[in-house]
């Protein structure tokens, strides 16, 4: 199974990792894209990260293929001010395929 | 020269337009987000596919920027992947009365025109590792509790700023206690600057005829600095940066006026020159700075907000040392009277002296206190 994310960063630098066990799998950075594959049964990490210059604009949008409960489509979509960070970390662990 | 110049305009315009009539960039979020699915899909599908250089692109601009009697610029700047920045600007100073900026032309680049190269890299990996699973399950197990008293349909959409403003006491510690367990959330950046700029000169040593002589220079400069972010809590306070820069210049000599007999006639005209060959200045400069906002809090700039910007400098050529601590605290306004959110004003205390030995001024000779009006001070433009 693939995880695909893509990031859109106006006015600001974002980062978003998939890590497990303090190895990055995935790494992306602004107006970037990538997939990573991934296994059922493991525990995943989903980091992102955004620090912001100017009043910026900040999209992250991932899903998996195929489609597996343990990772529904996401998007996160923010407004910031200037002068901003601000992140977020969750545990993903992806289902057996049927 | 002229042709290699147009040849990289006609494809930069080329880009823009393809970039116009990308659908992942339509105002239609789900055209938008069609266009994002199927993108990602078809790079999966290629051969060797994932990401490449569809980003490449969009990250580019062009741009240009007239101020008439002040200068004429051209900027195209790139963001690339791995937290690289390049740019290449065309700067051509122009006089009050002219309307355009011409750099270059048949004959090479014009004088009184800048073009400068810069790079920039910037590292930058924040990262939650310092966080154990069994702490982020408490943390996602409370953004979960937050979500729903929030109606907010997903909470792996929230961030742990939202929560650090709206969220209850406990939430909001928890949150700021989450953000600074993360490593390495400012960033670094190593920046280098190169340049050269052409200036001409018409200047007389012969104070006889007046034969007026003409010359033209071109002079390098080059900068390096390293720069990192400081931040407090969910807000950028502040940098700190050291950098060298070294430049050389030509100085015009003074002008003088000079009253010349008009023939035989006992009328006289006046021709004004410089006098004497314009002089060569060399600055290699090393400075340090660190620039924080006192108050900031959540991106707001408190009216009374005060802004600190101690800085050494040392003039390696002049061996002159100066200190100074630049305390701002009046906000610019614009010329309605609106007041701005930057500081722009406030007082700078000084100590300057010669680092030659035995010649250090006394702190009482060689300290200075003003009153300054500036640009506006900047936190963010390291960003």
């Amino acid at each position: 199974m693939n995880i695909n994310i893509k990031t859109v960063a106006e006015g600001c630098h974002v980062s978003v990792n998939i890590k497990i066990q303090g190895q990055t799998l995935l790494n992306l950075t602004d107006n970037d894209e990538g997939s990573v594959n991934l296994f059922s049964g493991i525990t995943y990490r989903f980091e992102w990260f955004v620090i912001t210059a100017l009043e910026a604009h900040l999209k992250i949008e991932a899903f998996v293929i195929p489609e597996n409960d343990g990772f529904l489509p996401l998007t996160i979509e923010k407004n910031y001010p200037p002068g901003i960070q601000d992140g977020n970390v969750f545990l993903f662990t992806l289902n057996q395929l049927p | 020269m002229t042709r290699t110049i147009l040849i990289i305009v006609i494809l930069i315009t080329n880009g823009s337009v393809s970039f116009a009539q990308n659908p992942l960039k339509a105002e239609n979020d789900s055209i938008r987000k069609q266009a994002a699915v199927n993108n990602i899909k078809g790079k999966l599908s290629s051969p060797f596919g994932t990401a490449a250089l569809s980003n490449f692109i969009s990250n580019i601009s062009l741009s240009s920027f007239l101020q008439e009697g002040v200068n004429g610029k051209i900027e195209l700047h790139g963001k690339f992947k791995y937290g690289w920045t390049g740019g290449l600007s065309i700067d051509q100073k122009i006089s009050k009365v002219d309307k355009e900026a011409s750099p270059f032309s048949l004959t090479g680049i014009s004088p009184g025109t800048t073009v400068q190269v810069n790079l920039q890299k910037m590292l930058w990996k924040p990262t939650f590792d310092d966080l154990s699973d069994a702490q982020i399950k408490i943390i996602n197990d409370a953004e979960t509790e937050y979500a729903k008293r929030n109606n907010i349909a997903d909470a792996r959409m929230v961030g742990l700023r939202e929560i650090s403003i709206n969220g209850t006491e406990k939430e909001k510690r928890m949150a700021l206690e989450a953000f600074n367990a993360a490593s390495f959330k400012e960033p670094f950046f190593v920046n280098a600057k190169f340049g050269f700029t052409k200036t001409s000169f018409t200047y007389t040593t012969d104070s006889v005829n007046l034969t007026q002589a003409s010359d033209a220079y071109i002079t390098p400069t080059f900068s390096f600095s390293l720069v990192k972010a400081i931040g407090s809590g969910f807000n950028i306070s502040g940098y700190f940066a050291v950098s060298y820069s070294y430049s050389e210049n030509y100085k015009a000599a003074d002008a003088l006026t000079f009253n010349i007999p008009f023939g035989t006639t006992p009328n006289y005209y006046s021709n004004t020159l410089a006098f004497g060959k314009p002089a060569k200045q060399i600055s290699n400069l090393l400075t340090a700075e660190f620039r924080k906002n006192i108050f900031i809090n959540n991106g707001n700039r408190n009216p009374s907000n005060i802004a600190i910007s101690p800085a050494v400098n040392v003039d390696m050529n002049n061996k002159m040392l100066g200190l100074f601590l630049p305390v701002y605290f009046i906000r610019g306004a614009d010329e309605k009277g609106k007041l701005l959110d930057g500081l722009q004003g406030g007082v700078r205390f000084g100590y300057l002296t010669s680092t030659e030995s035995g010649q250090f001024r006394s702190f009482n000779k060689g300290f200075i206190a003003q009153l300054i009006i500036s640009a506006p001070l900047d936190f963010l433009d390291i960003l």
